[in-house]
């Protein structure tokens, strides 16, 4: 699914990730846990191919595909979906347009034909239902005044109509309270199957109780630096993250 | 000719048009000495006397209206032949009364009244002709275009235009249709329609006008010119309510300068849309007075200034009386080498107390190489007032268009669909359904081409690293 070898990314000369590696198989929920600054938005941002960011090496396959090679859209439309940590507002683009737009781009890249009115708004109101999302949202504007937790969820709501192989959520939980949490792990959980694969970014270890990963790998310093099952989430949890510094340190 | 000739009312482009004049004047059968023959000569000299305005006018400074004015240009005649336009395009959707104008004369073929009431709908020439005593009470009646030479000439000039004019209380069910177009037109002819609109007391007018030639947008583009210097003088009346909505769009080289002056008396209501989608030169002059208390008027527009061409807006609101409210927004987009400039006058005078006047204007610049000019600008001398005004241009939010393009949809349509919200507040307001899908498809067909033509100039000027 996705194969990231010795990457190494900068912000206006800035390293920061270095010898960064991971292997994603079909069907697989990795975790992604870090201090601030280790740069877990970064993989995020480069992944989805935020320009701001400057690749100095290394290389990502995405299905057999070199993911670096392609604008933000086409990585898009070839499956990969980035669940932003901070949606952008955009007034006068309804959610119902925005959506018709982004479906249809990627039916058409999948060689099917575009979903007619009906068949588009059962479709809307179903995943909007699953994330007990309330219909009006669709003629709204997108993100537009929207809560912390409604943008969230529509950020859940937008990876539930586009069906991608692989969904990075970046900080999904972040500014989440237990119900919203709750609503936002159970569209995700939904959406696993043995295809799908998700790359869950996240500060703390409470949405991985209700998203359970195969893996756990921490992040620090730009590389990953110990990797686990979800125990190891909690142990971060119960000691922080001085004593993964402290083994770093006498590493390096 | 009296008073201080400078040296252009010497010059032989002024002769030509002092000629042209006393030709039409020949033509004025049964109106000589008349009222209206009186105002005409009386324009065609204070035309003498202003000169064509040049950029060192303030009010003109970013309009570069000299290739146009140095070369003389003869009045559009009324074509020969076959002078029905080639089909009305998206316009025959549109159930409306519908008044045609070709060169700036009436075309009663093409035109077709399809609503029975308390009101007029037709030819000002021919309302002159039947009761000019009763036009003579409106026509330029308002002179706030006093100060622009192409108003004056316009005045001088006129064959025709629509005459509209509603009875106290009258409504008119459908909307009035008024299209200019030029056809056959040379490239040294300039066509002069002239509108007058007046609202009696408690009526109510819904009024279109197309200013195109897109009627004919499948001839060459060569072929298709149309160049007009226009006015229309508007009187809302009494608890009257007036909307008009304009379409300006051309090829090539379609040059509009064009006046709108507005009257509102007590109570009033007055509002206008305005949509300058495509010219080598549209100037607007779009100016309301208030001529009572606790009347409105609120005017909004979207330009695109795309290719080489330039679009003006200059807005002049003078609060001349207490209690009236005023809002202004406008938004434009400027591509290519466009340029689009916006000016934006609120006048309170003193006795004007408790006005509420409001101004908004947002560009976007879409290329490095087009232009935006705005310049709001507040004249305050009462002190109980609440006025407020904005001006900002920028480019489309990168961070906008990476969301969009994260979902997949490509730099193009996450382009055109930014644009279109951009435009969507005003374009939305506009009261006829048929009219905004009208609307609606030229302003994507014109974006489409723009962001195309930008994306191919981002590609040539990138640098080769």
């Amino acid at each position: 699914m996705l194969s990231i070898k010795n990457l190494a990314v900068s912000i206006e000369d800035k390293s920061i990730l270095k010898d960064f590696n991971l292997d994603i198989k079909p069907g697989e929920v990795h975790a992604i846990m870090g201090p601030n600054g280790s740069g877990k938005s970064t993989l995020a941002s480069t992944l989805a191919g935020r320009e701001t960011f400057t690749v100095d090496g290394g290389s990502v396959q995405f299905l057999g595909q070199d993911l670096l090679d392609m604008e933000a859209d086409e990585r898009a439309r070839a499956g990969l979906f980035l669940a932003f940590q901070y949606p952008v507002e955009i007034p006068g683009v309804s959610v119902a347009n925005f959506m018709k737009a982004a479906v249809n781009q990627r039916r058409k890249h999948l060689g099917q034909g575009e979903l007619d009115a009906r068949e588009f708004l059962l479709k809307m109101k179903e995943k909007m239902a699953m994330l007990e999302m309330d219909p009006q949202f669709m003629s709204r504007s997108l993100n537009e005044g929207f809560s912390g937790g409604e943008k969230k969820r529509n950020e859940i709501f937008q990876m539930a109509m586009l069906e991608p192989k692989l969904a990075v959520m970046d900080e999904t939980d972040s500014g989440l309270d237990i119900d919203a949490l709750r609503i936002v792990a159970k569209g995700v959980n939904t959406l696993r199957n043995e295809e799908r694969s998700f790359l869950v970014i996240t500060h703390y270890q409470r949405l991985l109780d209700y998203i359970v990963p195969d893996y756990v790998h921490v992040l620090f310093d730009g590389r990953i630096v110990k990797t686990g099952n979800r125990e190891l989430a909690l142990e971060l949890e119960a000691r922080g993250y001085d004593w993964i510094r402290e083994e770093y340190a006498a590493l390096t | 000719m009296k008073q201080s000739p400078t040296s252009q009312a010497e010059s032989p482009a002024l002769q030509s048009y002092r000629q042209d004049f006393q030709r039409l004047e020949r033509q004025l059968n049964g109106l000589k000495g008349s009222f209206f023959h009186e105002h005409r000569s009386a324009a065609m000299e204070a035309f003498e006397r202003m000169g064509f305005p040049n950029r060192r006018n303030e009010d003109w400074k970013y309009t570069p209206t000299g290739a146009m004015t140095r070369e003389t240009l003869r009045p559009a005649e009324f074509p020969d032949g076959d002078s029905s336009p080639n089909g009305l395009g998206q316009l025959s959707t549109l159930i409306a009364n519908r008044l045609v104008f070709i060169n700036g004369s009436y075309l009663p073929s093409a035109s077709e009244i399809i609503d029975t009431g308390a009101f007029e709908i037709g030819s000002l020439k021919e309302a002159i002709h039947a009761d000019p005593d009763r036009i003579a009470t409106w026509f330029d009646g308002l002179q706030n275009s006093g100060a622009s030479a192409f108003a004056r000439l316009n005045s001088a000039m006129y064959q025709d235009g629509a005459w509209i004019w509603a009875k106290p209380g009258a409504q008119v069910e459908h909307p009035i249709l008024i299209i200019d177009v030029c056809q056959n037109m040379e490239a040294d002819q300039v066509a002069y329609p002239r509108h007058l609109i007046v609202a009696e007391a408690g009526s109510s007018l819904s009024i279109i006008h197309v200013q195109s030639n897109f009627a004919q947008e499948h001839a060459p583009a060569d072929q298709v010119l149309y160049r007009g210097f226009a006015v229309a003088e508007v009187f809302v009346q009494r608890d009257a309510r007036v909307s008009l909505d304009m379409l300006q769009e051309g090829e090539a080289d379609y040059q509009l300068i064009h006046h709108v002056d507005v009257r509102l008396d007590q109570n009033s209501h007055f509002r206008s849309r305005t949509f300058s989608l495509a010219g080598k030169l549209i100037r607007n002059n779009l100016t309301v007075r208030f001529g009572g208390e606790h009347a409105e008027c609120d005017v909004q527009g979207v330009y695109l200034a795309a290719e080489q061409d330039l679009i003006d807006n200059h807005l002049y609101i003078d609060h001349a009386h207490p209690n009236c409210l005023s809002n202004q927004l406008y938004k434009g987009l400027a591509s290519g080498k466009g340029t689009a400039v916006f000016n934006g006058i609120i006048y309170v005078r003193p006795n004007a107390q408790k006005t509420n006047a409001y101004q908004s204007n947002k560009n976007l610049l879409l290329s490095d190489q087009a232009t935006i000019n705005t310049k709001p600008q507040l004249e305050i001398f009462a002190d109980d007032v609440r006025c407020s005004h904005g001006a900002t241009s920028g480019q489309l939010d990168p961070e906008s268009i990476f969301y969009l393009k994260a979902r997949g949809i490509p730099q193009a349509e996450a382009t055109r669909l930014l644009l279109e919200a951009f435009s969507a507040e005003v374009i939305s307001s506009l009261d006829s359904e048929s009219f905004r899908a009208i609307v609606q498809s030229r302003f994507n067909a014109r974006v489409n081409q723009a962001i195309a033509d930008s994306s191919a100039a981002w590609v040539n000027s990138s640098p080769s690293s």
